[in-house]
C-alpha cells in the first residue's frame, strides 16, 4: 500500500476516535430540497460540501443534514435530470437551508456535465440497489403502450420476468412472494393486472421507484429476495397541471397542484382500461356470449399538507380493481371474478431539531379476490384475501457528516383468508366449512447505522428483530398421515396464541475505497419472511393465496452474501458492476404434487404444503451510460436456482422453475434533437425449467402421462426487441403533448408461453401420435398514445 | 358431480384463446421410464383382474410400435385375502374363440370389440375363493421377470345405493344427463364411482370424465347430482355428432354405482385432474396419485350397485 494512504489511514482513524472529544464548535445545516417545478420533495438528491468533498442524500422524504465544523462551506446540490445548485453557507449557529433544483430540459442538446450522483455508484455502500426515474422510464418502448415501471424493473440485472408480457418478477432465484412492493409504505399484495400483462402503478401516478435486490437496510424486512418502493407524486405545490394519455386500450389522467400554495396540494390520478366498451358493439344482442367482458382500473390519490418547516402530514391511497365476465347463456354457464387491491397510508413528518428526524405512519392494505361461478342451478364461489392494519415510527438521526443513523418500530396485524369457498345447488347447500379468516401479528425493531470507519471504507451496519405470532380463533384440521382424511380438529380460541416465531435479522454492507473512480462491496444479510404465497400453477395468478407461518409453516429464513466490484468509466459518464452473489432460503413453501385447488376448502391450505430448502448463485455484470443523447444500459446475469422437498421430486434436487442460467437485457434511449426521444429494448432469457410429461402408459382404455422428474426440461430460449419513437408535439406554454408510437417484439418472435404434450388416436387401433405443442402470445404489436399535460 | 372443478381451469383459458398462437416444437425429451403399470380392480362375487403394461417413452428412444408390445408377460402375480392367497394366470384374447369374446369380455368387465381387435391381455383367476367379497382387504403382489415387485392393497367396501334416478332434458326434449339422489351415511370417508351402460349400444359399462367424487362436502346430506354420459370410442354403434355426453330418450341405462375406498378414489380424481389440465399453462403438472408400490397405476376394488333407467319421453 502506498505510504501516503497508510498515513492517511492513521490519521483517520485517529480522528475517528476522537470525534467525542473534539474540541472545534460544529453546527448543522439541514433542510429540504424540492422540485423547482413540482413543488414536490426530493429523495436521493446529492448534497455536496465542496471544501470537505464530503456529503449526503437526501431522505426517502427529502430531508438532509449535515454537521460541520464552525465555518463558510459551499453545498452544491445536484440530481440526474436538474440542474445543479451550489449556495454559500456560514455555519455560525444551526442553519436551515431548504433549496429547490430546476429540471435540466434545456441541456439536452450538448453532453451533460456528470452529475456528482454519479459518484453514488463507487461511494454509496449500497449492493444491488438501483433508483429508476419514471421519466426515463416513459422514453423506453410500452407494451401494448402502457408505461410499466414494473417491466423496466425486470431489465435489470439479477432480475427476471415471470414471463411473456408478465409483470410479475424473480429476484436472484427468489419466488414471487419473496419480494417486498410498498405503495407509499403500503404493502401490495397483487401488483398485476389481467394475470401480470400489467402492473398496477400506473406511471402517471408514480414519482419514483428504488429496488433493493442485495442488501436490504434493517428498516425493510418481511421479505426474502427484495424490496419495490414505489413513491406516489405529491401533487404540484405552484400550479394546477393536467396530464393525460389515451392509448390502445387505456387513458389515464392526472390532476395536481396547490390547494393552498406551498402549503398544501394534492394529486390525482385515475387509468381504466376500455376493451370490454370497444367489444360491446360487437357481441350481438343474440350472442351467446353477451355479458363478456373484462377490464381494470386505478384510482391513486394524494394530499399533503405543511403546517410549517417541522411538521408535515400525507395522506395517500390507492385502489385498483380487475373485473372479469364470461358468460354463455346457452350453456347457461356465467362467471363473475373480480379481484384488486386497496391500500391507504397517513403520514406525519416532524423534524424534532436539525439532526433528528421522524416520520410516523399508519397504514391500510388490503387485497382480495372472488371467483362466482354458476352453471345452471349449481353455484360455487371463492375468496380469498389478505388484509394489513399496519403501524411504522421510523426516525433519521444524523449526528455528524460521518454517521447516517435510522432507527425504528413496526408493527402489523394481518387478516388472512385463505381461500373460503360456499357451493350449493339448488336447495342443496354444500358444506365447505367456515368462512375461514386467520390473524397474526407481526412486529419488528431495527437500528442501522451508515458510517464512515475510514476514508476508504464505509459500513452500513443494521440489526432488525422480528417477531410473529398467529393468534386464534383457528382451526386445525389433524389429518391421517396417509389418506390425508381428517381425522380430528383443534380449536383455538379469539385471541389464543397458536405459534410465536421470533428472530434477529443482521445486515452488513460496507464499501472499500479503491481511488477516485473504484470500488469493492461486500454484503451480508439475513431475513426472514412469515408469510407466504402458495402458488398451485406454473405462473403467478390471482387464485394464489397468501398464508401466515402457523404450527405447520416455520418462517422462510434467507441468507445471502455479495461482492461487487465498481468502477465508473470516462471521468464518471459511465457506471459499471460486477457482483457475485450466494443465498440460502430455509422453510421454503411448495404444494405437494398432485394438490388440486378444493383440496383447501374445508381444510387448512397449509396441510397441503410440503417444505424444502433452496439456494442460489450468480453473477450479475452491468454497464450503465447516464447521460449524454445516447444513454441506457446492458445488463448479463449468470444464475443458478436450485432447491431441495423430501416430498418432492423423490427428495432429489432439483432447478427451481425460474431458474435461468443465462439473462441479457438492454435499454437504449437515443435523443437526437428536442423533437424525438427513440427507445428500444432487448431481452434474451434462456428457457424456463418445467416439468413434461416423458413417458405414457394405459389406464382404461385412456392414456395416461407418468412426468419427468420436477422441472427436469427446458423450454426454447425467450427474446424479444421492442423499439419505441416518442414525438413531442407543439409546445406552448400552457399545452404540452406528444405521441409515443411503440412496437412490442420486432421481428414477432414465437416465444414460449407454455409447452405441453398433445396427445390424439389410441394405442389400440395404432392411430397414437404424441407432440409437443408450445403456444406463444403475442406476435409484433404495435401501439401508439397520445398524452398530453396542460 | 360435487363442486365441478373443470370452471375453474376454464377462466384463464378463455383470455388466452383469445390471443395465443399454438404451433408443434421439437424438444428433447430425454429418459423416459419404462416402469410398469397396473391397471387392476376386483368386484363382489367376480375374479380380480389385473392389466399390466409396461409405460413407454415417447420421444427419442421411443421403440413402441404396437399395441401388443405394451403387455408384460409371464409376471407372478397373487392376489391374496387376509387367510387366502392364489396365484393369478394370463388370458390373452388371442387364445380364445372370436365367439366365446363377448362372453368372455362380460365377464371381465372388458369391451369385446377391443378384445377382438387386438392381443389383448389379462391375469386373473377363476378360483371362486379370491373372488371379491364385500368388507375385505385384498393384497396384490407382483414379480417381473426382469426382477421387479409390485404391491398393493384395497378394500370393497360396504355398497350405497342411489335413492333414486331419473332423466333430465338439457338439448331438446330427447337429451340430457342422468340425474341421481343419494344419501351419503354419517361417516366421513365415503367415496363413489358412476358408470353407465346404454344396453345395445355400449359394450361395457362407461365412466364420464369426473366419475368420482367423495364426501368432503357432502357428508351425511341427501343430494343431487348429474352426470352426462361417458365418450364410447369403440362403440359398436358409432357416435352420433350432436349427442355425444347426452343420454337419450329411448336408451335403457344400466347405472352402476360404486362405493370405492380413498387411495382408489384419489387415483380416479388426480386421472380427471390430468386429463383437465393438459395443455392448460395455470395448472401445475397433474401426476396421477398411484397406490402401487413398485410402480404405476392403480389396484381398485368396488363396490357396485346397480339400477336401470329406461328414458321415456
Amino acid at each position: 500500500m502506498h505510504r501516503s494512504r497508510i498515513a492517511f489511514l492513521v490519521v483517520s482513524f485517529f480522528q475517528l476516535l476522537s470525534i467525542p472529544s473534539f474540541s472545534q464548535e460544529k453546527f448543522t445545516v439541514s433542510g429540504y430540497v424540492k422540485d423547482g417545478a413540482t413543488g414536490e420533495y426530493m429523495m436521493a438528491a446529492n448534497v455536496y460540501v465542496i471544501e470537505t468533498q464530503k456529503g449526503t442524500t437526501t431522505n426517502g422524504y427529502g430531508f438532509y443534514s449535515i454537521t460541520l465544523p464552525k465555518g463558510k462551506y459551499k453545498l452544491k446540490f445536484s440530481f440526474i435530470g436538474y440542474q445543479d445548485l451550489t449556495k454559500d453557507v456560514e455555519l455560525n449557529g444551526n442553519t436551515t437551508l431548504n433549496v429547490q433544483l430546476n429540471p435540466d430540459s434545456y441541456q439536452i442538446d450538448e453532453i451533460e456535465v456528470v452529475a456528482d450522483g454519479a459518484k453514488e455508484n463507487t461511494n454509496s455502500t449500497d449492493m444491488g440497489r438501483v433508483g429508476l426515474d419514471v421519466e426515463k422510464i416513459k422514453t423506453l418502448p410500452a407494451f401494448m403502450g402502457e408505461v410499466d415501471i414494473m417491466k423496466t424493473i425486470q431489465l435489470l440485472p439479477g432480475v427476471q420476468a415471470a414471463g411473456e408480457g408478465n409483470s410479475g418478477f424473480y429476484v436472484r432465484g427468489g419466488g414471487p412472494d419473496q419480494n417486498l412492493i410498498l405503495l407509499d409504505e403500503a404493502v401490495v399484495y397483487n401488483a398485476s393486472h389481467l394475470f401480470g400483462f400489467f402492473s398496477v402503478f400506473n406511471a402517471d401516478a408514480v414519482r419514483n421507484v428504488e429496488l433493493y435486490k442485495g442488501s436490504m437496510p434493517a428498516n425493510f424486512g418481511g421479505r426474502l429476495a427484495s424490496v419495490v418502493e414505489v413513491s406516489m407524486k405529491e401533487g404540484n405545490s405552484k400550479e394546477i397541471k393536467v396530464d393525460g394519455g389515451i392509448g390502445l386500450i387505456s387513458s389515464r389522467l392526472t390532476v395536481q397542484g396547490p390547494i393552498k400554495k406551498d402549503t398544501s396540494s394534492f394529486m390525482i390520478s385515475g387509468r381504466r382500461t376500455y376493451i370490454d366498451v370497444l367489444m360491446k358493439p360487437f357481441i350481438k344482442e343474440s350472442s351467446p356470449f353477451r355479458g363478456t367482458g373484462y377490464y381494470f382500473y386505478d384510482l391513486n390519490a394524494k394530499f399533503n399538507y405543511r403546517f410549517n418547516d417541522k411538521d408535515r402530514l400525507f395522506f395517500s391511497g390507492y385502489f385498483g380493481k380487475d373485473v372479469f365476465d364470461f358468460g354463455n347463456k346457452d350453456a347457461g354457464f356465467g362467471v363473475r371474478i373480480p379481484w384488486g387491491n386497496a391500500t391507504a397510508t397517513v403520514r406525519w413528518n416532524h423534524l424534532f431539531n436539525s439532526k433528528l428526524f421522524m416520520n410516523v405512519s399508519a397504514i391500510y392494505s388490503k387485497y382480495d379476490f372472488q371467483f362466482a361461478a354458476s352453471q345452471d342451478d349449481f353455484e360455487f364461489a371463492i375468496f380469498s384475501g389478505i388484509q394489513d392494519w399496519n403501524g411504522k415510527l421510523d426516525f433519521f438521526y444524523l449526528p455528524n457528516p460521518r454517521h447516517n443513523i435510522k432507527f425504528g418500530a413496526f408493527y402489523t396485524y394481518h387478516t388472512f383468508i385463505p381461500s373460503s369457498a360456499t357451493a350449493r345447488q339448488g336447495d342443496l347447500e354444500f358444506d365447505t366449512g367456515d368462512r375461514v379468516k386467520l390473524f397474526a401479528h407481526e412486529a419488528a425493531i431495527y437500528f442501522n447505522d451508515d458510517f464512515d470507519l475510514t476514508e476508504e471504507i464505509r459500513i452500513s451496519a443494521g440489526l432488525r428483530y422480528s417477531a410473529f405470532n398467529q393468534v386464534g380463533p383457528f382451526k386445525r384440521y389433524v389429518k391421517d398421515p396417509t389418506l390425508g382424511t381428517t381425522i380430528d380438529t383443534i380449536q383455538y380460541s379469539s385471541g389464543e396464541s397458536v405459534k410465536l416465531y421470533h428472530g434477529p435479522e443482521p445486515r452488513l454492507s460496507m464499501r472499500y475505497t479503491l481511488n477516485k473512480v473504484s470500488s469493492l462491496k461486500a454484503a451480508y444479510t439475513r431475513n426472514l419472511q412469515f408469510i407466504h404465497l402458495a402458488s398451485l400453477s406454473a405462473v403467478s395468478l390471482p387464485t394464489d393465496v397468501w398464508v401466515p407461518s402457523t404450527d405447520r409453516v416455520n418462517p422462510q429464513i434467507g441468507n445471502q452474501y455479495s461482492i461487487g466490484y465498481f468502477r465508473n468509466l470516462k471521468k464518471d459518464a459511465y457506471e459499471t458492476s460486477v457482483e457475485v452473489y450466494y443465498k440460502t432460503m430455509q422453510n421454503q413453501v411448495e404444494y405437494r404434487e398432485g394438490a388440486q385447488p378444493d383440496d383447501d376448502v374445508k381444510d387448512n391450505p397449509d396441510n397441503n404444503f410440503v417444505f424444502g430448502y433452496g439456494w442460489a448463485y450468480g453473477a450479475e455484470f452491468f454497464l450503465k451510460k447516464r447521460s449524454g443523447k445516447f444513454n441506457g444500459w446492458v445488463g448479463y446475469t449468470l444464475s443458478w436456482t436450485k432447491r431441495r422437498f423430501d416430498d418432492l421430486n423423490s427428495g432429489e434436487w432439483f432447478y427451481a422453475k425460474f431458474d435461468r442460467r443465462n439473462d441479457v437485457s438492454l435499454a437504449l434511449v437515443y435523443e437526437p434533437n428536442k423533437k424525438w426521444t427513440f427507445g428500444a429494448v432487448f431481452v434474451y432469457a434462456q428457457g424456463n425449467a418445467i416439468t413434461l410429461p416423458y413417458s405414457w402408459y394405459m389406464v382404461q382404455d385412456q392414456v395416461v402421462f407418468e412426468f419427468a422428474p420436477r422441472n427436469s426440461l427446458r423450454m426454447p430460449a425467450y427474446h424479444r426487441l421492442d423499439l419505441s419513437a416518442t414525438r413531442k408535439g407543439k409546445e406552448t406554454k400552457k399545452f404540452k403533448s406528444s405521441w409515443n408510437f411503440s412496437i412490442y417484439n420486432v421481428y414477432s418472435r414465437l416465444n414460449p408461453y407454455f409447452l405441453y404434450v398433445d396427445i390424439s388416436g389410441s394405442p389400440i387401433d395404432g392411430t397414437l401420435t404424441i407432440k409437443a405443442k408450445q403456444v406463444s402470445l403475442f406476435p409484433i404489436l404495435p401501439s401508439v398514445t397520445w398524452n398530453f399535460s396542460f | 358431480m360435487a363442486p365441478k372443478k373443470t370452471i375453474l381451469f376454464l377462466f384463464p383459458l378463455i383470455l388466452l384463446v383469445l390471443v395465443a398462437c399454438e404451433r408443434d416444437v421439437d424438444i428433447e425429451i430425454p429418459g423416459g421410464t419404462r416402469q410398469p403399470a397396473v391397471y387392476g380392480w376386483i368386484e363382489p362375487g367376480a375374479p380380480p383382474i389385473i392389466i399390466f403394461t409396461r409405460a413407454q417413452p415417447y420421444f427419442g428412444s421411443s421403440n413402441f410400435s404396437s399395441f401388443e408390445e405394451l403387455f408384460i408377460h409371464n409376471a407372478s402375480i397373487t392376489v391374496s385375502t387376509d387367510n387366502y392367497s392364489a396365484l393369478l394366470f394370463e388370458l390373452c384374447s388371442n387364445s380364445i374363440p372370436d365367439s366365446l369374446l363377448p362372453v368372455v369380455g362380460q365377464f371381465l368387465g372388458l369391451d369385446s370389440i377391443t378384445l377382438a381387435s387386438v392381443n389383448y391381455c389379462v391375469y386373473t383367476s377363476f378360483d371362486a375363493n379370491i373372488f371379491g367379497v364385500v368388507g375385505k382387504n385384498y393384497y396384490l403382489n407382483i414379480a417381473t421377470t426382469e426382477g421387479e415387485q409390485l404391491s398393493a392393497v384395497t378394500k370393497i367396501p360396504q355398497p350405497v345405493a342411489l335413492d333414486s334416478l331419473w332423466f333430465q332434458p338439457e338439448r331438446g326434449d330427447t337429451l340430457g344427463f342422468i340425474w341421481a339422489r343419494l344419501t351419503d351415511p354419517d361417516t366421513l370417508g365415503n367415496a363413489y364411482r358412476w358408470f353407465a351402460q346404454r344396453q345395445g349400444k355400449d359394450n361395457g359399462f362407461i365412466a364420464p370424465y369426473g366419475s368420482s367424487f367423495d364426501d368432503k362436502f357432502i357428508n351425511g346430506t341427501s343430494f343431487n347430482f348429474g352426470v352426462p354420459r361417458g365418450d364410447n370410442d369403440f362403440a359398436p354403434t358409432p357416435e352420433v355428432e350432436g349427442e355425444r355426453g347426452y343420454f337419450k330418450v329411448g336408451d335403457t341405462v344400466i347405472a352402476k354405482f360404486c362405493t370405492i375406498d380413498m387411495a382408489h378414489f384419489q387415483f380416479w380424481r388426480s386421472f380427471d385432474t390430468q386429463l383437465a389440465s393438459n395443455g392448460n399453462p395455470f395448472a401445475a403438472p397433474a401426476p396421477l396419485r398411484s397406490n402401487i408400490t413398485g410402480g404405476l397405476g392403480i389396484w381398485g376394488g368396488y363396490s357396485p350397485s346397480y339400477d336401470t333407467l329406461i328414458i321415456t319421453p
